[in-house]
């Protein structure tokens, strides 16, 4: 049974959307970060480019990228994320604050790419995608972004899954314990249990990179095992979340799921 | 149109592909990413991060009065708040961000290295934190890393700032 792909997308928004309404409500919260006297000073960061030199481009970013003006951008996304919310519940015209949402994201990836993470990329992919297909409103369109938000996901996992292999600690089955054995993304009580039990160190290790290597093959399988497989995911990104705080990674990547689902209906059909 | 935005799909997805490989291309196509729209998928991998940064300032004052400060960068999360609002990541990110590129950084040419903008947004964001001293005072920072959750172990000194002037 293959629905729209406007339904898939449409639900890959909305929930790419929460996630982004958090990220963004961050961003506010942490505002002396983007200060002149944060660690994401605009006044340093314009450094990078000769470009900065010239005096209108100077002014124009300076008005744009400085506190002042970004935190506006940002909170003018949350605004314009709850309006395209809204849009797309009731089904209304939802392209103007979809092009308010990708100028914003692109933006903010323009000021500094210091301190994003694979969520950040993960947005910009689904709301850009989102965006051209939105252009022109055709359903193929829609179905190619559909498909690309699927196809990427995909690639994210079969990527992490594959490099991990390369990885010393990855490959003896200990990458998980040592992650969480610091404190910027540790746990004290996961890391204590996992020094008592090495076995469920490497089922932790070796289960992420079976899993994230053989995503992509997943797509194949009937759906309620692939229902099965995307519900592993969501406890995957949510015990990160939980144990990590990587909040927006849960949000992000559990978004493309309903792209993923659309993804396999298609590859299965075409086979 | 419509062919044209499909081609612009698996362009930007065979281009993220053959990024993800360090391959001179996949430099030379994220050198003129100015808008990360071509992501890098290897999170933790091959070689995850398992340390902790610390900064420790050394503030010597006009009469050479000297003295030290840790600079709290990491936020412990001991509550399960964290895993739907964590608005100190993104700050831990970025020291990670910035440090990874001083060690990344050339050696031969390691005297510029007080000039790129890593290096300036970490001075600057300690600067400001000093912005109190007296004038003609001097900051120094080193950077260590550190391993363990509760105790701290493995503590090495990864680099070693020159003196400012504030």
């Amino acid at each position: 049974m293959i629905l729209s792909p406007y339904f898939y997308l449409h639900l890959t928004i909305i929930i790419c959307s929460i996630g982004l309404i958090i990220a963004s409500l961050e961003i506010i919260w942490a505002k002396e970060d983007y200060s002149s006297r944060g660690i994401l000073s605009w006044k340093i960061l314009r450094l990078r480019s000769y470009l900065f030199k010239i005096p209108f481009l100077l002014h124009v970013s300076d008005f744009v990228f400085g506190e002042r003006g970004f935190l506006f951008l940002i909170k003018l996304r949350i605004l314009t994320l709850l309006i395209l919310i809204y849009c797309i519940i009731t089904d209304i015209d939802f392209r103007i604050p979809l092009t308010i949402i990708v100028i914003t994201i692109l933006s903010s990836n323009f000021r500094s790419t210091f301190g994003c993470d694979g969520s950040d990329q993960m947005v910009t992919i689904v709301f850009i995608s989102s965006w051209v297909a939105s252009l022109t409103g055709v359903k193929s369109l829609y179905s190619s972004a559909a498909l690309f938000v699927g196809c990427q996901a995909s690639l994210s996992y079969a990527v992490s899954g594959v490099t991990k292999i390369f990885g010393e600690y990855w490959r003896h089955g200990t990458a998980v314990r040592e992650i969480l054995d610091n404190q910027t993304y540790g746990n004290r009580k996961i890391v204590l249990l996992l020094k008592h039990n090495l076995w469920v160190t490497r089922f932790l290790t070796f289960g992420t990179i079976i899993l994230e290597s053989l995503f992509p093959l997943s797509l194949f399988l009937p759906n309620n095992f692939l229902l099965i497989v995307l519900s592993l995911g969501v406890c995957f990104h949510a015990s990160i979340a939980l144990v990590m705080g990587l909040n927006t990674f849960f949000w992000a990547f559990t978004s493309t799921y309903p792209c993923l689902f659309y993804t396999s209906q298609v590859l299965k059909d075409l086979l | 149109m419509e062919k044209l935005l499909i081609i612009l799909f698996i362009f930007w997805f065979f281009v993220t592909l053959f990024s993800q490989f360090r391959w001179f291309i996949s430099n030379q196509i994220r050198s003129y990413d100015f808008f990360s729209l071509v992501p890098s998928w290897t999170f933790f991998a091959p070689s995850p991060g398992t340390v902790d940064y610390r900064i420790v300032c050394k503030i010597t004052k006009p009469d050479h009065y000297v003295q030290h400060h840790l600079i709290n960068t990491i936020v412990l999360r001991n509550n399960l708040i964290y895993s739907i609002w964590n608005p100190n990541k993104r700050r831990q990110k970025v020291l990670v961000d910035v440090v990874q590129s001083f060690v990344r950084f050339p050696v031969k040419h390691s005297s510029y290295l007080p000039i790129t903008v890593p290096y300036l947004l970490l001075f600057n964001f300690l600067a400001n934190i000093f912005a109190n001293e007296p004038k003609g005072s001097q900051l120094q920072f080193l950077i260590y890393e550190s391993r363990g959750v509760d105790s701290l172990r493995d503590q090495e000194v990864i680099f070693v700032s020159d003196c400012h002037t504030l």
